[in-house]
């Protein structure tokens, strides 16, 4: 069982409250103050009863992220449709880094050392990285969806930019690309 | 929204949400809490499906803001509370109305096949 300590649960409220301005204007202004206060409810729920924050805070994060996909699909324009589903999934995606880092007590986003090489360590830097690379690639590939028709176009150009985005990442994480140029140079 | 007895089939996160309401009023973590009461733990209500709900059951008129504070000590202002409204009771009995007359009919067909069972034998 992983209980966090107030900082995490800071960071996991932080945010959960960037996650609630994908929502559409209308609903947000309706009710994401509701859904901020709910969420800290349901954390000092957990807390009293001894139960884990991950599993369940994971199932916040994920269940918020399908309804603002929901929502701005029956009310927003194409454009924000579009944008908020690639949002959404980063947000998803980025949840699973986001509570593997918080579950290590040594991760330097909870304070600790750091420097496990063995445990997931993710800096805010690794979370902005990431980000948006995320962003660009699912931006990247709805553009081409959206503007080319033929089917071989459309999977060559969202191919290409899903190589792009591992190239970046592998880049990125190792150095891989540099240290074969600096080998052929 | 029609008249009573004609009314749509609520989806079950509507029907969840009016009976948690029904006898009192509550705020959004209470209402996912006594959702996983009502139902023996089977149905776990997440935030989104919470309020996309209540956003359309309070255009359809079923539920409505409530000024109703449980402790004013603990229960700051940013809790908001929601109550079933005069529409929302009805709907609610139109549905348990038609639960009821699937069950009967269930019962019936069971009885049916009972019987056309015992008179092959």
């Amino acid at each position: 069982m992983v209980h966090l300590d107030p900082e995490a649960r800071d960071t996991l409220e932080r945010s959960y409250s960037l996650l609630l301005r994908l929502y559409p204007r209308p609903f947000r202004d309706q009710f994401g103050a509701s859904m901020l206060q709910t969420f800290r409810d349901a954390c000092d729920a957990d807390r009293r009863a001894g139960k884990a924050l991950v599993v369940s805070r994971a199932r916040f994060f994920l269940g918020t992220s399908l309804s603002i996909a929901k929502e701005q699909a029956m009310t927003g324009s194409q454009f924000t449709k579009t944008l908020s589903v690639v949002f959404s999934a980063t947000f998803v995606l980025l949840t699973i880094p986001l509570i593997m880092t918080l579950r290590n007590p040594d991760a330097q986003l909870r304070g600790g050392p750091g420097g496990t090489l063995d445990n997931w360590d993710w800096t805010i830097v690794d979370f902005v990285a990431m980000g948006a690379l995320l962003l660009a690639a699912g931006t990247g590939i709805a553009l081409t969806l959206g503007l080319l028709r033929r089917p071989g176009a459309r999977f060559g150009a969202a191919a290409l930019v899903g190589l792009g985005f591992i190239g970046l990442w592998a880049e990125m994480a190792t150095g891989v690309i540099s240290r074969f140029v600096g080998g052929l140079a | 929204m029609s008249e009573s007895g004609h009314q749509k089939p609520l989806t079950p996160a509507v029907l969840h949400i009016l009976l948690a309401l029904a006898d009192e009023d509550r705020h959004g973590y209470a209402i996912m809490k006594q959702v996983k009461i009502d139902t023996l733990g089977q149905v776990t209500m997440g935030p989104g499906t919470l309020y996309g709900s209540l956003g359309r059951m309070m255009k359809a008129g079923f539920v409505e803001e409530s000024q109703s504070r449980v402790d004013p000590e603990i229960d700051d202002e940013r809790r908001i509370y929601y109550g079933i409204t005069a529409n929302g009771r009805e709907a609610l009995k139109s549905e348990l109305s038609r639960y009821r007359q699937a069950v009967a009919l269930a019962k019936d067909r069971k009885l049916a096949l009972e019987a056309k069972a015992h008179g092959a034998s």
